[in-house]
């Protein structure tokens, strides 16, 4: 089995970034948010790539376990620089116009971004490791400590809320 | 698990936000290049507001505890504004900026200049050598750290400076106690 030094890390942050963006996403209120704290578990994975061992549990449980962390102690440390104010923060970069094509799909994002809001935190986890990063409920199970119909019914349970509060943006095919 | 749930999975699935990421190359780049830095930057952005706060706490306390005055003359009561209240801190003056104006540019970086309420500031900046120069350690350049007044009080045989923040109060306080008393208030 591949070690994360074998791969390089410059391999694993190319096959991952995309899933821990997104998994991130489903779990923290904004995009500007979700690069802070990707930014952070990045550097985290950086840091810890020899302490990886393959015989203990594949790759991507130990990637999106330093991922959940990551978002975890941003909601811990979020009380810490809540008093700075507002107008001292560096600006986002403003977005660029986006293609007519793309409009479809940020649209998507935005009432997944709004439906994301009415479930609780353990909801929004779940679904990001689900639907986020792609792993599968047993390994789901394994990581929240959850059992894996338990893991089931949660997840069936915030799809039906997110597919009503979506409506006909995410609805059938 | 009927069609229209699973049809509506799929398109979760296929939902990809990794394209509002407005770091992904940078960071690659910054990660790749700098492997032994990333992990410092990280964690002292997390301990580095704590640090100013010492920092502040620091010159804030000195001259009240060295220089004996009149209770009154050494306290005088103030209600210092909250954060949310407080105008927007003075941009940083530049150098270049201070020097065609006959001032002095390394009088802005004089530790007590930098830590006057409401003033912003890098964090490096403390540790700008007092000839200037380079900082003597390298920070990663980030959100700028903001200096709060504190209220100075007293009573007989306490002093405090409490600090009010948005949403929090930190109090600092000085006086007479005892061993029992600091094992009864559970510090351990």
């Amino acid at each position: 089995m591949q070690t994360t030094r074998d791969m390089g890390f410059s391999q694993l942050y190319d096959d991952y970034f995309a899933r821990v963006y997104n998994y991130v996403r489903y779990r923290v209120e904004d995009a500007a948010t979700a690069d802070d704290v990707v930014s952070g578990v990045f550097e985290r994975i950086l840091g810890k790539m020899d302490t990886y061992r393959p015989e203990r549990g594949p790759l991507d449980a130990w990637v999106f376990a330093v991922a959940r962390n990551g978002v975890n102690d941003h909601f811990r440390s979020r009380r810490w620089r809540s008093w700075l104010p507002l107008d001292l923060l560096p600006e986002r970069a403003s977005r660029e116009p986006e293609a007519p094509a793309l409009l479809e799909e940020e649209e998507t994002r935005r009432a997944l971004t709004v439906a994301l809001r009415g479930l609780d935190d353990r909801e929004r986890d779940l679904l990001g490791l689900r639907f986020g990063t792609g792993i599968s409920n047993r390994e789901i199970a394994s990581m929240t400590g959850l059992t894996e119909s338990n893991v089931g019914v949660i997840l069936h349970r915030a799809v039906k809320r997110l597919q009503a509060a979506m409506g006909g943006t995410g609805g059938g095919e | 698990m009927n069609q229209e749930e699973s049809g509506f999975e799929k398109r979760l699935a296929r939902i990809d936000f990794s394209s509002e990421s407005r770091v992904r190359e940078s960071l690659r780049t910054r990660l790749l290049g700098g492997a032994d830095a990333a992990p410092r930057s990280r964690s002292w952005r997390l301990w580095a507001p704590a640090l100013a706060a010492a920092c502040a706490v620091l010159l804030l306390m000195t001259p009240a505890l060295r220089a004996p005055q009149p209770p009154a003359e050494r306290f005088p009561a103030f209600t210092p504004p909250t954060v949310s209240r407080m105008p927007p801190p003075p941009a940083l003056t530049p150098a270049t900026a201070l020097a065609a104006a006959g001032q002095d540019p390394d009088a802005g970086s004089d530790v007590e200049t930098l830590l006057q309420p409401g003033r912003a500031f890098q964090l490096q900046d403390l540790f700008r050598p007092v000839d200037g120069g380079a900082p003597v350690m390298d920070l990663p350049i980030g959100p700028p750290a903001v200096t709060v007044a504190g209220r100075h009080s007293s009573s007989e045989g306490r002093r405090a400076v409490t600090w009010e923040l948005e949403g929090s109060t930190f109090v600092l306080e000085t006086r007479r106690t005892s061993l029992d008393e600091i094992f009864q208030t559970g510090m351990l």
